[in-house]
């Protein structure tokens, strides 16, 4: 909808001060990581000896090398079932169950976390009676379960990015000698790309920021990122959480920037 | 050449291909053609392989294809939107169907430099599908289709996608292309003037069922039904006292000569003719005239007739 | 597709992605639900197979399971409510804008999702505390002389919510803004209709799908909610969420926690059953 209708002209400054809203306790949260004060409300000057600790605190380190891998591992293989997940559902058509394969894969992105994480411990803790596995629920539990998490919104992406390409692209595949599998690997897997990314880089970010499911899945052993911070914002604010803040907002800020750039559809590709 | 018996196929129920029999020649032009919905579509992916039918069977060449996965069948098809792969330039593209095929890597280069010779695209191997013209796209998928070598060529609307002026230069191409290669090819068009324009023989489809084949020039004076003549050309349609339709096509009617007479309703100025609409015992008839013609003045009273043997009859 | 190559190729392909989410959604949801029949024991896990219905008539007994529930049913709704208002106007400005800057505009409604959740509580936190930044503002300002109750209480928690999910919100009501065509509203216009009645009888009713969704967006999370209660909430109020995760992790009672959360899971599979149709018409 453009050009200019009666009335609304207050709308521009309700977005303005939607964004207000949704930007302002962030930047005030980044401008006090810089602050050079133990209190985080009162300015003391500009400092960057928060970040200084932050370095230099190894429990912190620690926590956000393991949450770094386990998000690693947890989105590829997020990306691989995804991506085969939502082929499924934009190019095979009523294949038998598939109400019920929807079904699961809406699960995880619709249910409380709460229930996700217990769940999945519930199946960690059977297993492990059963055949003994998993002894310490450490990295490859979580990124287990992340990983099934990640899965359901690799594959939203993936479908809806199918559903704008044209499917004669990959009938003609076949047509030119391509078994199935040969077509999906040559042809339509490199079409998605772009998508696969970012839900690769999507289900990457879920997983760093997963609090909830860790807390349940994790052992005493395995303290990711989300769960150390959580433990420390429970005890008090600190400003080297602050600076944590900082760095991941910027971070993350500017992934999600350059796959928004990735993703957005290129033209005449599907005409 | 291609043999379709029984051939039936459903789509949740509904009839998209109803029975069809049909046989297409070593080096013909063929031409499905029908409104939107009658079924070519699905027939010529039939013919693909692309769907398997729920009876009837498919023969190429004396065998039996019906379970034969497209990628097996010696057909290839140039699709409606081309489906250039995006990520693959020109050159990629025309040899992504070689490589599969059991050839040295010098002998599919050379096979592509053929095919883009081929339709004129050889300064065009570098480029991308999105860097090119629709056009120039449709000669990809050409050159694509045909560098396998396959018995029969697939067109599925293959020039729907062009503007009024070039689609009239790549009819005069198509079937250049098709007298060098000697091989079927089998199109899928709703537009009669195209039909006709190219095809050896024309089969009309109606809800799933090839309801007339023959030559342009059969269809158009012996229309096998009322359908038919109506979607091939302008038609009048006059009632029998003995059931059916005598079959009159406008440029049959003959003006200010004739036992009938009739009121000029409207005339309509459409260059090198003239349509005259009549209203007459029959309905409203409509008559072609030369452009250059005298024209009868709106609201005159006017004599009209035709010749014994100006059309022809049809039952239903 | 019903070619016999079709159907193994479609074998082949969706065999082992339902393997997966078997293994991975169904096998650990129906565990929660036989745990839930199961009962509490002092072992490891503390936990002994049984099929007793005991822990829902505990929950169903127990007015502290049943408030939280009713809680959590009630400050989702109320979040859900206030998120409309806000994300509205904001998904309407959005898709009003010109072509070329609804993708940025869209991208800063995104962003926010993308950066930590816990770290947006947390910023919160900062903000709302005695000593935070508006409690020391307005006492330097003089509008207050003591700090106020701005944490630890419903209204932060109706503030978390609104603030993690607003972006929920305003993407679908984008969506379905979007795709309405302005000479709609101009033929409203041409038809003597004012902006408001324009607005009332021609965009809003063309946008009810994209309201249904964004609501379920929000409050279907934000019931199971345990971060922003425990974090910004307080003892008075206590949501679902939180109960669950406190009977697992403070009580260790596996069985209890199981039954919240299959009871929890039942409510909520209403609203999601309609989501999901929402989603497959908005294709």
């Amino acid at each position: 909808m453009s050009g200019m209708q009666r009335g609304l002209s207050w709308l521009p400054a309700a977005l303005a001060a939607g964004f207000v809203f949704l930007y302002l306790p962030i930047l005030l949260l980044i401008l006090f990581s810089f602050n050079d004060s133990r209190l985080v409300t009162v300015w003391a000057g500009f400092s960057t000896r928060w970040y200084a600790e932050l370095l230099r605190n190894e429990r912190m380190i620690e926590a956000a090398s393991l949450s770094l891998g386990i998000a690693a591992f947890a989105a590829t293989i997020a990306g691989v079932f995804g991506t085969l997940a939502g082929y499924a559902l934009a190019r095979l058509g009523a294949f038998a169950l598939r109400p019920l394969f929807a079904l699961l894969l809406l699960v995880p992105m619709v249910l409380p976390e709460v229930i996700l994480g217990l769940s999945m411990l519930m199946s960690f803790s059977a297993l492990e009676r059963l055949i003994g596995w998993p002894a310490e629920r450490g990295f490859l539990v979580v990124a287990l379960a992340h990983a099934t998490y990640g899965t359901a919104f690799v594959a939203l992406i993936v479908e809806a990015r199918l559903r704008g390409l044209d499917p004669s692209v990959e009938e003609a595949a076949l047509d030119l000698g391509a078994g199935p599998l040969r077509a999906f690997l040559r042809v339509t897997v490199p079409m998605l790309a772009p998508a696969i990314a970012s839900g690769w880089l999507l289900a990457f970010t879920l997983s760093l920021d997963d609090l909830v499911i860790a807390s349940f899945v994790a052992g005493p052993g395995a303290t990711t990122l989300p769960m150390l911070v959580y433990s420390s914002v429970r005890l008090g604010l600190s400003p080297q959480i602050n600076a944590l803040a900082t760095v991941l907002v910027i971070s993350i800020g500017l992934l999600a920037y350059v796959s928004s750039r990735r993703a957005a559809p290129r033209g005449g590709l599907s005409t | 050449m291609i043999r379709l018996s029984g051939v039936a196929k459903s789509f949740g129920g509904a009839a998209a291909v109803d029975g069809v029999d049909l046989e297409i020649g070593e080096g013909e032009i063929f031409c499905l053609l029908g409104p939107s919905g009658c079924g070519k579509t699905t027939l010529l992916r039939l013919i693909g392989g692309f769907e398997a039918p729920d009876a009837g069977t498919v023969e190429l060449d004396g065998k039996d294809v019906t379970q034969v996965p497209p990628w097996a069948r010696p057909v290839n098809t140039v699709f409606q939107s081309y489906a250039l792969f995006p990520h693959l330039d020109v050159a990629r593209n025309v040899r992504f169907g070689l490589e599969t095929l059991d050839m040295t890597d010098a002998e599919r280069d050379a096979r592509v430099a053929e095919m883009l010779a081929l339709v004129k695209l050889g300064d065009f191997a570098k480029r991308r599908p999105s860097q090119l013209s629709g056009g120039q796209r449709q000669r990809v998928a050409i050159a694509r289709a045909l560098a396998r070598h396959p018995r029969v060529l697939l067109l599925d609307e293959p020039l729907s996608a062009l503007d009024r002026k070039l689609r009239e230069e790549t009819r005069l191409e198509l079937v250049e292309l098709q007298a060098r290669l000697g091989i079927a090819f089998v199109f899928v068009t709703h537009d009669q003037d195209e039909a006709m324009a190219i095809s050896d023989r024309v089969g009309v489809m109606e809800k799933g069922k090839i309801i007339q084949i023959a030559t342009p020039t059969d269809l158009y004076e012996r229309p096998a039904s009322k359908f038919v003549a109506e979607f091939v050309g302008r038609v009048n349609l006059i009632p029998r006292d003995e059931g059916g339709w005598f079959v009159l096509r406008p440029e049959k009617l003959s003006l200010f000569q004739g036992p009938h007479k009739g009121r000029v309703r409207e005339c309509q100025y459409l260059g090198e003719r003239r349509l005259v609409f009549l209203d007459t015992q029959f309905g409203t008839l409509t008559a072609s005239a030369a452009g250059d013609a005298p024209i009868p003045a709106n609201g005159a009273e006017i004599a009209f007739g035709w010749a014994e043997n100006a059309g022809s009859v049809i039952t239903r | 597709m019903s070619a016999s190559w079709a159907a193994r190729a479609r074998t082949g392909f969706v065999a082992p992605v339902f393997l997966w989410l078997g293994l991975t959604v169904a096998a650990p949801l129906a565990l929660v639900f036989a745990v839930s029949l199961g009962e509490s024991t002092q072992g490891a896990p503390p936990f002994e197979w049984s099929l007793t219905l005991s822990n829902y008539a505990l929950v169903f007994s127990d007015t502290l399971y049943i408030g939280a529930f009713a809680n959590a049913a009630r400050i989702a709704a109320t979040s859900t409510a206030i998120c409309l208002l806000i994300g509205y106007p904001m998904a309407y400005a959005i898709a009003r804008a010109p072509e070329n800057k609804r993708g940025f505009l869209l991208f800063l409604v995104i962003l926010p999702f993308w950066t930590s959740f816990l770290i947006r509580v947390y910023a919160w936190m900062s903000l709302l505390r005695p000593t935070g930044l508006i409690n020391s503002a307005l006492q330097s300002v003089g509008l207050a002389s003591e700090p106020l109750e701005l944490i630890a209480n419903e209204f932060a928690v109706h503030l978390g919510i609104v603030y993690a999910y607003l972006p929920f919100m305003v993407l679908p009501l984008y969506s379905t803004l979007e795709r309405i065509e302005a000479s709609l509203v101009e033929a409203a216009h041409d038809l003597g209709a004012t902006p408001a009645r324009a607005f009332w009888r021609v965009t809003f009713p063309l946008s009810l799908p994209g309201v249904a969704a964004g609501c379920l967006l929000v409050f279907i999370p934000a019931t199971g909610e345990f971060v922003i209660p425990d974090l910004l909430g307080g003892p008075d109020t206590p949501m679902i969420g939180r109960v669950m995760w406190l009977e697992f992790f403070q009580n260790r009672d596996w069985p209890v926690a199981c039954a919240i959360a299959t009871l929890l899971a039942a409510a909520l599979a209403l609203p999601i059953v309609i989501a999901d149709r929402l989603r497959a018409k908005a294709r």
